[in-house]
């Protein structure tokens, strides 16, 4: 394992959540019960002397795995988490770009508005995509959450962008520097519990986890996180392929992240 | 297994997003998927590596790079990664967003005919040993588009080798001919640069990174800056940031500008508790102290060791966005603390288009040129100077609320 490498990537998720809690009054952040936002969430329990200092928030469409709501209690009371469910109402259909962009993202500007928060760290990882990976760590959004990707803030070095005018809130990005691969390795060597979708069951397993509707398992027989990370050193396919919203048209990250979307 | 931060450097159009994309798909480090892609939006039949790098649909339209991005790939057991920048003058506040992450820089200069040595290339290379570059390679672009002349290599060498030596760049330099897009001398020796004896890309980049291993174990005082506090319970709970130096349980410390002594009770690292913490760890301390009497921006010295407190210092300042003038007021963000000052004085400037540095008084601050100033804070703070204490004597600006320009204390 990377140990250096990992350390480092740690070290500064740990600066940037500080600097998230320094800088904002009302900061929370999300959590899908995927692996990166759970990591994030053992990252701060690092941070924080072993407590995680803001509420964490599930953005519920009702449609997620079974085996992730019974994750997310359990763990949720293990790790003494201020749980906010965020219910989204299904108006539009229930897949893709108006599911994603409409359904999942209305219920988090309520919940937003209702206590007020003005700083959420989000887990996404440049890695993830080519949108993903045009972002700052301290990015602010106006009061509509368009995120204006053609005039973003200055980041220099490490100081990083605090609450602005026009801004009803900024994402705090702790994850960008990591890879798919250092998530598991600090999964691993944390002993961080698991979602259990992600390890194979009858030949197939979850790479990236969103809800029943637009989630597809890949082939796989990888049963443990050694299994995960020696499958991933070789495989050649996007983690998100087994995500619908990514690829239904053409720039649809792009339109989703500017239009509020994690 | 250890990273190295890699910025490009350099006009718009001279090659910087293709070298990275030709350097991903080199190396192996990008997925199917994404040269699918870029491969699918390219136009005119000819692929386009840049696109891997450049996925906003207005930077594919406009055919440049509207902001900064990053892709990493992994040889010889370490992990390089590579910072896009964008070259197009009105964007240098992304370029600097980019470039300020990095140590290691790779400028991009084409020898197509009309693109050159611009003075923009010119601008980018003043402002790298601002932004903290410490070494530098220098890819001479587009070799294809000049009949792979040594000729052209040669001249080009030279006349970045005396611009450099003008404006002091005294770093260890390395020059490449390559042709980013058909990937001449990146990973291997192209056979159409016979004439060409050094070192590919790729060894440049791992030399300099093994330079920057050696660099990196130079003993410094303690500099811990405090980033936040929690009460919890009777102790008190400080955030700091180890910028230089150690921190041992039992040492003394004092923090300024607070004028406080405290001594370490407990230490922690990653959750963890710790005899001993090093440069680059966010250390919590636990101790038994009024945490009231400590605020963000406050930093942590050994007590063997005096702040340098000051109220007026000489600096060094890029300006990007309005006019200054002797007695204008701005906001400096120092350590992540804003402190209000004056440009109390003007001693001259630099126009980076050129490297000439002029003496002149009464100069108007007007973007894009450095000026050598003296600034007088309204409170005094601890200063350091950028040369011995490289994170605490850089500083942005701003000026009503809006992003102005960075500067480095002299």
């Amino acid at each position: 394992m990377n140990e250096q490498n990992l350390h480092e990537l740690e070290e500064k998720s740990i600066y940037i959540m500080r600097e998230a809690r320094s800088k904002f009054d009302n900061l929370a952040a999300l959590w899908s019960m995927g692996k990166d936002s759970t990591a994030m969430l053992g990252i701060a329990r690092k941070a924080f002397m072993g407590k995680i200092p803001f509420p964490v928030i599930h953005i519920d469409n009702g449609i997620d795995f079974p085996e992730s709501y019974k994750f997310r209690d359990e763990l949720a009371k293990k790790w003494g988490m201020k749980l906010i469910v965020a219910k989204s109402e299904i108006r539009e259909e229930m897949s893709g770009f108006s599911c994603c962009g409409s359904n999942k993202t209305d219920a988090l500007k309520r919940i937003m508005k209702e206590h007020n928060f003005d700083g959420l760290i989000v887990s996404i990882r440049r890695d993830e995509h080519g949108i993903r990976a045009k972002e700052r760590y301290f990015s602010p959004r106006d009061m509509h959450f368009k995120w204006d990707y053609k005039n973003q803030p200055e980041e220099l070095w490490n100081n990083y962008s605090s609450k602005e005018k026009g801004a009803s809130h900024l994402r705090v990005h702790p994850l960008l520097d990591w890879n798919e691969i250092d998530i598991w390795n600090f999964i691993k060597k944390n002993k961080i519990p698991m979602n259990p979708l992600y390890f194979s069951k009858h030949g197939y397993r979850y790479r990236s986890l969103g809800c029943t509707h637009c989630t597809v398992p890949i082939k796989s027989n990888a049963k443990n996180i050694d299994e995960i990370i020696k499958e991933l050193r070789v495989t050649k396919v996007e983690e998100r392929s087994g995500r619908e919203q990514d690829k239904e048209k053409q720039y649809v990250m792009e339109k989703l992240r500017s239009l509020g979307y994690m | 297994m250890e990273k190295y931060v890699i910025t490009m450097l350099g006009e718009k159009d001279h090659g910087k997003s293709t070298l990275i994309g030709s350097m991903l798909i080199a190396m192996d480090a990008t997925t199917g998927d994404r040269i699918r892609e870029a491969k699918r939006y390219s136009k005119n039949n000819r692929f386009e590596p840049a696109y891997i790098l450049d996925s906003f649909y207005e930077e594919r339209e406009k055919e440049m790079t509207i902001d900064t991005t990053r892709a990493e790939f992994a040889y010889n057991k370490s992990i390089y990664e590579l910072i896009d920048v964008p070259g197009h003058l009105e964007l240098i506040k992304n370029m600097m967003s980019g470039a300020s992450n990095a140590e290691i820089a790779i400028l991009m200069v084409s020898l197509k005919k009309g693109e050159g040595f611009r003075p923009q290339t010119k601008r980018h290379l003043f402002l790298s040993s601002m932004l903290g570059v410490k070494s530098l390679i220098v890819a001479v672009n587009k070799i294809d588009l000049v009949n792979y002349s040594e000729d052209e290599f040669s001249k080009m060498k030279e006349n970045v080798g005396e611009y450099l030596k003008k404006i002091g760049f005294n770093r260890p330099v390395e020059y490449i001919p390559v042709s980013a897009y058909n990937r001449d001398n990146l990973i291997s020796h192209s056979n159409k640069t016979k004439w060409y004896k050094g070192i590919t890309l790729l060894e440049a980049i791992e030399h300099s990174a093994r330079r920057m291993r050696k660099d990196s174990s130079r003993n410094r005082g303690l500099r811990a800056i405090i980033q936040d506090s929690m009460i919890d319970g009777k102790a008190a709970t400080i955030f700091a940031y180890i910028s230089s130096g150690t921190i041992k349980t039992n040492d003394s410390v004092h923090i300024e500008p607070f004028k406080t002594q405290v001594k370490i009770k407990e230490l922690y690292v990653k959750g963890k508790r710790v005899k001993i913490a090093k440069e680059g760890s966010n250390i919590s301390i636990r101790c038994n102290l009024n945490s009231n009497l400590i605020q963000r921006g406050g930093i942590i010295y050994a007590n063997s060791q005096k702040s340098a407190y000051s109220r007026s210092f000489n600096a060094k300042i890029f300006f990007i966005h309005g006019l200054l003038d002797r007695r204008s007021e701005i906001i400096m963000n120092l350590n992540n603390k804003k402190v209000e000052a004056i440009i109390s004085d003007i001693n001259g400037f630099t126009n980076p288009s050129n490297g000439n540095f002029k003496a002149f008084k009464n100069v108007k601050i007007v973007p894009n040129i450095v000026v050598d100033v003296k600034m007088s804070l309204k409170s005094p703070y601890p200063i350091e100077r950028f040369s011995e204490y490289e994170s605490l004597g850089r500083f942005t600006l701003y000026s009503k609320d809006k992003f102005v320009g960075i500067g480095i204390v002299k």
